[in-house]
Parts: structure tokens; C-alpha cells; sequence
């Protein structure tokens, strides 16, 4: 099949043993075309990525790629139950959907021989227990691992772990020159304040220059310098700039495109047409104003439509500059020659203070420079300020291949959520418990056992307390609370804060969320939530993406909360309940966390579908913030627009009137306001009246 | 600034830091406490490379240092040769310092503190 000598042994190995078989090869080096492989060869399988956003990158390679086959997609916006694991050849799920499934699909091996797993390096807890789930009870099921960054001493441990057979690609097919840049601030001769820049390669110097004046960070002169520097050697590949920070990357966007201004470039018509058609959002003022000069930014705090339309340009080579965090940090192929970083240091968890950042971290993000797609050198630009700077950035960074692996399972929250359905496969007592956690990688290192049976018979002797398990026969078996807690993956504490709120008939939307979430903080000290998170994600809900300085912290938090509402609907529906009770907790509490307290949505909600409302909070922006009668025309048409444009034809009907009713204008207005956006959106549609209406 | 003797020593107005550095002495005026109280620390020997927060925070102290011009700069011992606005001598004064401490920084690397910057179980 490949081109590399590494993709040529995988497949010879896929063919001609049943061994597993852990792929490791640098960055843009192919490995997603072995784990391809293995589930050609199979013809039925699964392909297990770490987030939301590559688990649908390669849901549409697969569907592309076999086109006969049912390919079926399980993430967090994506439902996959057991019928639909059964009914289809190939499926694309989180770890976290995998290793329920594991529980309860019956012939797990027959329909799936092969799982592969995508960056397994970063040993997600729930990798770590399907891994042992199916070396365990599924022993004939292939597994194929798949990473770029795994550190050299963890290589023997993880191949022996998974009893697999190494393949190595040593070569990064596209060469990667990493170059730090020393700014050292001095004097001239007469006086003046000057900077010598200085570009090293391998600790030797390959080029340098002095800046009138200083190098200021705050104001990104130095991501200036080392731009301006590419281009003056006559490069015009695209960059990509990286920085921890979403305000940050907004600024150093809109701080180069304002140099490039100053220095007489003109806006791109093309690119300042593609600006003026963006709505307001939190962002878009930063896209309004960079991109006509051929700078993007693409973060978690643009709307949907903003990321898809800066990722595309991108893709298309029309963007000379990407300022990026997380988002294109991880897996995607753009076409970046280089990679500048803004800084290699982030602020601890709940620290005042910096340090640098993780090397696997740093490896991926260097790794974006140089895809074997687009060019045949890729550039890793690091900023130095100090010799201290140099020092760390030397030693750590630029020697060190990876970050160790760390086991993350041995937490007693996700413990206690994983027994109950450890139990239903049939480990029914604290050693059998302790066993399989002893076969787990992280077990596996463990010199002494009995901490590990005695931490299991505390969480046993908790299941017994709160009667989701009872003795018989010295076995440990699952009550019915117990088999639900199993078949949903809660943590006992979760349970019963859900039947606790649901048995009182509790609708109150926000008694509700302040439990869900407290259920984690109380039960969960790894995790580090302030009691301002908890405030946030009442106030906005799922759409506390939009709000002012929101935290990651409270983005995570959302999440959870959001999974919990979804396992409640399971839960009460399992249960029970009556089905009056569940439309209304649907509507007044589950539909409500989509926007929380917001004004606007609280208003227009009651006229939408549930699509309709999450496609608003989505990529409405800041605008969701605004009580209707603030919004500005342009927001108005963006609405419109996410409500409307996608249709064939637009009816002004009852619930059009009521979506009228809802922003404060007429239903004319409405029209108007759809037409506008369908203009926009250059798609011809048909507008009628309905007079019953 | 009015800088006196008592019993030989200078004493300083208490917004003046007095930073000893290699053979000269320079008096400071440092506006941001952050910086300053780090800074304190620095010309003390507390703030040493002894983990990865430590150093951000020595790197990060040298780069605010860079931006102040001391107001004085005097030779040691002795406290002679007064010299006001010494940027330049200022900024090669930090450049050692900062040399110091980036070998300092390898040493604590090699000597083990490279854990320190690995994730644990």
C-alpha cells in the first residue's frame, strides 16, 4: 500500500500475522493509512480518536474511502447505541462511547475484529480500560495503535502491555528545521535602544539582524520580526502562529494585520468581501479587521461558521498568516510551511504562575509545519528572551522526543464510575476487581497489590452501601440501580444526585445544574472548579463559550454537565418516570442548559426545535448575550440566516410569526430580514405567506 | 532620590531598590510590585532554578529588569564613581546575570530537574 518503508512492514504484518500492532512514526508521516489498512483487511471495525473534531475528520475520510461500507460516527454530538454498533462495518467513536459499548454490545469481537486507536499516547483513562477490556475479554480482537509522539522508554512498555509488535517510522517524510530566536535588547554606539535578533539552528547561529528600538511581546514585535523575516527572504508559504491563548490570539492578529496596513498593503477585495459578509460575534471584529490582510485566527471562541470559513481559507492557501490555539494544533494538515510560536509557556492550573509548556504538547503543534500535502521543508520558529529562556527550551524541549506516558485511571472517581460495569463482565469481587485493574498499564507497574484491593473493596463496600450491589454466593451482583449505573457509566454519587432531584419532581432549571455540576467538585478532587464556573455555566449554559472571560474550566464544566443531563434523560426514561414529568424536565431544564438565563434565547426558545436552538448558541456569538431589542440589524440577518437559509423555501407560518413575536419586529420584517440572509448566502429560495397564520 | 551614608552604608529612600550585581551597585526604582518583590528576591538569592515555575520566574524578572534604567550606578567596594541613567552598563550587567543563571538552569536540568517538567502518575 504506502509509499514508507514502516507503512510497507505494517502491511505486511496486518496481512500475514493477527498480532497487534503499534505504529509509531513522526507527524505527517501516515500513520492513519495503516489503521485504514487494518480495517480494510477486516472489513468491520472501529477507529478510536481523542476529540470530537478528529473523530469527524476521519468519519468523512472513511465514508470517502469505503463508500459500500456503513459508517457510523459516536462522539458527544453524535449518538451510537448498541443497535446501531450492530447494524453497521465501521465506526468512529470517543473513548468514552467505545468503553460503554464494551459493556453492553453482545459478540463484541465478531463485530468488531479490529480497533484501532488514534493517538494512543495520550492514554485517555477510558483508552486504558477498553484496551484492558479486550485484552482481557476479547482477546481475538486486533488492536492497532497509532502515535507520533511516544517516548523512547515508553515504547517497550506499551508494546509489551498490548503484547503487540512495534512499527517504526523513523523519517519525518518532510524535513523540520527548528530555529530558536534570540532577541537580546542592547545599545547602539550612539546611545539608542536597539535589539539584536539572532537565529539559531542546532545552538549555532544561521542568521541575525538588529530592530531599531525594543523588542516589545506584549505589542508581538517579535512575531512581526520573524514574519517580516520569511517574507524578506522571499517565502510566501502561509504561517501558523501559536499561542495558549484565545484574547491572545486575537491580538496578534489583529496586531500584524494593522502592521501590514500601516506598511501599505492593500485589503484583498476577495478576503474583505468574505470579512464584510461575517455577522457579529465575540471575535468576528478581529476577523472583520485582519482578514482582508490575509491573517485568520481560529480558536473554540469563534462560532461554528467562523472556524469552518478561516480553516477553509486556509486550506486553500489564501491565508498568509493563521493564528491558532488548540483548535489546528492537533492533527489537521494546513498548508503551514511554518510554525511560529508565540510563547512556550502557560499559566499552571490555578496558578499565578508560568511554565513551559508540555513536550508532546510542543511536538504536535511543531509537528503542523511541513505537511507531506503541500511542501517538502516545514520550520519550527521559537522565540528566546533570555539565556534562561534558551537554557530551558535547549535542554527540554528540543531533546526530549515526548512526554512519558501517564496513567490517569487511578483516580477514585473514575474507579468507582468504571466498577459497576466491570462488574457486569463478570469480575464480582474485590480481587477479581483488583485483578483487572492490575492488567491495566497502570497496574502493571505496580509493586504491591493490596493498596489496589483495598481501594477496590472501598469502592465495593460503597456499591453495597448505597445498594447498587448486594453479596450472594460471595459474588458480587448488581442490583437494578447497579445494572443502570453500569449500563450508563455513573459514578454512584451521580446516580443518586439524578434520583434525588427526579424523585422530588424537581423542575427547577437551576437546582438542577448547580447539583449536577456540585456532584463533580464534592466527589472529584482532581478536579479544580471555582465556585465562579458554577455561576457561569448557570448564567449561560452550554453557550458559556460566549460569555465574557469565560474559562476553560468552565467550558469543561459545561460538558459535564451537558453528559449528565444526557444520561438523566436516559436514566428517568429507564426508570420510569411519567412521561409528563419528562417533557417538561426536557424542556424546562435539559433544552434550557443549551442557553441557560440568556435573555434572548429564554424568548425565542419556545418557537424552536431543539436543532434550531443549539444552532444558534452555536454560532450566534456574542450577539446571544443581547436582549432582542439591542440586537443590530446585521445580527438580525445572522439569525435569520441560521434559522432560515437552509431551506428550500421560507413559510412565514405560526412559528415564524412567533420567531417574529420573539425578536420585537414584524413579520414582514422577518421576511425581509430572511431574504437578506439568503442573498447572503447567494441560494435561492422560495418566500411565502401561510394566511393561516 | 537622596542617597546618605549611616555607618558607611547607603540608605535609601524605600521605593529605591539597591541591586549588587558582580562589582557595581545600581539603585532601582521599580514600579510594578510584582516585579519588584521578585526582583528582591533575585538580587538575594532566593529565587533560584529549582523547578520549572522558579525559572519562568527568573526569566521573566529579567526580561521586566531589562526595561528599567537604574537611577545610579556606584563601583564596589567602596561605593564610588557615581554614575546616573548607566543603561548600557545595566544591561551588561543583567546579560551576566542572565548567563549565570541559564548555566545554573542546564545544571538543575541535567542534574534531575528534567523530571520535574514530565507529567507523574
Amino acid at each position: 500500500m504506502g509509499a514508507f518503508e514502516y507503512q510497507r512492514i505494517a502491511s505486511k504484518l496486518l496481512r500475514e500475522t493477527s498480532r497487534n500492532i503499534l505504529v509509531i512514526a513522526p507527524t505527517g508521516a501516515g500513520k492513519t493509512r495503516v489503521g485504514m489498512e487494518a480495517l480494510a483487511l477486516a472489513g468491520r471495525g472501529c477507529y478510536v480518536a481523542p476529540t470530537r473534531a478528529l473523530c469527524y475528520e476521519k468519519f468523512k475520510e472513511l465514508r470517502a474511502k469505503f463508500p459500500r461500507k456503513a459508517v457510523v460516527l459516536g462522539n458527544k454530538d453524535y449518538s451510537l447505541g448498541e443497535r446501531d454498533f450492530a447494524h453497521s462495518d465501521l465506526r468512529v467513536l470517543t473513548p468514552f462511547r467505545l468503553n460503554h459499548l464494551l459493556s453492553s454490545v453482545r459478540n463484541f469481537s465478531r463485530l468488531s475484529p479490529v480497533v484501532v486507536v488514534d493517538e494512543i499516547h495520550s492514554l485517555d483513562p477510558d483508552v486504558e480500560i477498553i484496551l484492558t477490556k479486550l485484552m482481557l475479554l476479547h482477546p481475538d480482537v486486533r488492536i492497532v495503535g497509532l502515535s507520533a509522539t511516544i517516548h523512547e522508554d515508553d515504547e517497550p512498555k506499551l508494546a509489551n502491555w498490548l503484547n503487540a509488535l512495534v512499527v517504526k517510522g523513523e523519517e519525518r517524510p518532510v524535513p523540520l528545521v527548528e530555529r530558536v530566536v534570540r532577541f537580546d535588547p542592547d545599545l547602539d554606539e550612539a546611545g539608542r535602544e536597539i535589539t539584536n535578533v539572532a537565529v539559531l539552528e542546532g545552538g549555532r547561529e544561521v542568521d541575525s539582524w538588529v530592530v531599531d528600538g525594543e523588542v516589545v511581546i506584549g505589542r508581538c514585535d517579535h512575531l512581526w520580526e520573524v514574519c517580516s523575516r520569511i517574507w524578506e527572504s522571499g517565502d510566501t508559504s502561509p504561517i501558523l502562529i501559536w499561542t495558549p491563548y484565545r484574547l491572545r490570539a486575537n491580538k496578534i492578529a489583529r496586531a500584524i494585520a494593522e502592521i501590514l496596513r500601516n506598511r501599505g498593503k492593500a485589503p484583498d477585495p476577495a478576503l474583505q468581501a468574505v470579512a464584510d459578509s461575517l455577522p457579529s460575534g465575540e471575535h468576528t471584529p478581529t476577523l472583520k479587521s485582519a482578514l482582508p490582510y490575509g491573517v485568520g485566527v481560529h480558536h473554540g471562541g469563534l462560532t461554528q461558521r467562523e472556524r469552518e470559513l478561516v480553516y477553509e481559507l486556509a486550506r486553500a492557501g489564501r491565508l498568509a498568516v493563521i493564528v491558532t490555539c488548540l483548535t489546528l494544533a492537533q492533527g489537521v494538515n494546513l498548508p503551514a510551511r511554518h510554525v511560529v510560536f508565540d510563547t512556550v509557556h502557560e499559566y499552571e492550573d490555578g496558578s499565578s504562575h508560568k511554565r513551559l509548556i508540555d513536550i508532546s504538547l510542543f511536538r504536535q503543534i511543531e509537528g503542523r509545519a511541513g505537511r507531506p500535502q503541500f511542501d517538502n521543508i516545514g520550520y519550527c520558529w521559537i522565540p528566546a528572551f533570555t539565556e534562561v529562556d534558551l537554557a530551558e527550551i535547549e535542554e527540554i524541549l528540543l531533546k526530549h522526543k515526548a512526554s512519558p506516558l501517564v496513567s490517569r485511571i487511578y483516580n477514585e472517581f473514575f474507579l468507582a464510575s468504571q466498577v459497576p460495569g466491570l462488574v457486569l463482565l463478570g469480575f464480582d469481587n474485590p480481587e477479581r476487581l483488583a485483578g483487572f485493574i492490575r492488567a491495566t498499564l497502570w497496574g502493571q507497574a505496580l509493586q504491591d497489590i493490596q493498596p489496589l484491593v483495598d481501594q477496590m473493596a472501598r469502592i465495593v463496600s460503597y456499591l453495597l452501601e448505597c445498594r447498587a450491589a448486594e453479596i450472594r454466593d460471595e459474588r458480587l451482583v448488581l442490583t437494578w440501580k447497579g445494572r443502570v449505573m453500569a449500563r450508563l457509566g455513573l459514578h454512584p454519587a451521580e446516580y443518586e444526585a439524578i434520583e434525588r432531584l427526579a424523585s422530588s419532581g424537581c423542575l427547577d432549571y437551576e437546582k438542577w445544574v448547580r447539583s449536577l455540576a456540585r456532584v463533580r467538585i464534592d466527589n472529584d478532587p482532581s478536579s479544580v472548579f471555582q465556585e465562579g464556573d458554577v455561576d457561569s455555566i448557570v448564567e449561560y449554559g452550554l453557550a458559556v463559550h460566549s460569555a465574557p472571560l469565560s474559562t476553560y474550566k468552565a467550558r469543561e464544566l459545561a460538558d459535564y454537565v451537558q453528559r449528565m443531563l444526557d444520561l438523566s434523560e436516559a436514566l428517568l426514561a429507564i426508570a420510569g418516570y411519567d412521561q409528563a414529568y419528562r417533557a417538561r424536565w426536557r424542556m424546562d431544564v435539559s433544552a434550557k442548559f443549551t442557553y441557560g438565563k440568556l435573555v434572548l434565547m429564554e424568548r425565542l426558545a419556545p418557537a424552536l426545535g431543539r436543532d434550531q436552538i443549539k444552532r444558534l448558541v452555536r454560532n450566534l456569538g456574542q450577539a446571544l448575550t443581547k436582549p432582542p431589542e439591542d440586537l443590530s440589524h446585521d445580527e438580525l440577518v445572522e439569525i435569520a440566516r441560521l434559522l432560515y437559509a437552509h431551506r428550500r423555501s421560507f413559510r412565514l407560518d405560526k412559528q415564524s410569526h412567533a420567531v417574529a413575536d420573539a425578536l420585537g419586529i414584524s413579520p414582514e420584517q422577518l421576511v425581509e430580514l430572511v431574504q437578506e440572509a439568503q442573498k447572503k448566502a447567494s441560494l435561492p429560495m422560495e418566500v411565502s405567506y401561510d394566511d393561516a397564520a | 532620590m537622596r542617597i546618605y551614608r549611616e555607618n558607611g552604608q547607603p540608605v535609601v529612600y524605600s521605593d529605591v531598590l539597591l541591586a549588587r550585581l558582580f562589582d557595581k551597585a545600581f539603585f532601582l526604582q521599580i514600579g510594578w510590585d510584582k516585579t519588584r518583590e521578585r526582583a528582591e528576591r533575585l538580587f538575594e538569592g532566593k529565587l533560584v532554578p529549582s523547578s520549572p515555575g522558579q525559572i519562568w520566574e527568573i526569566a521573566d524578572t529579567i526580561r521586566q529588569l531589562r526595561r528599567v534604567t537604574p537611577l545610579l550606578a556606584l563601583d564596589l567596594p567602596g561605593w564610588r564613581n557615581p554614575r546616573e541613567n548607566p543603561r548600557r552598563e545595566w544591561l551588561e550587567a543583567l546579560r551576566r546575570l542572565d548567563a549565570e543563571l541559564a548555566w545554573k538552569v542546564r545544571q538543575f536540568i541535567q542534574e534531575g530537574g528534567v523530571a520535574e517538567y514530565l507529567p507523574s502518575d
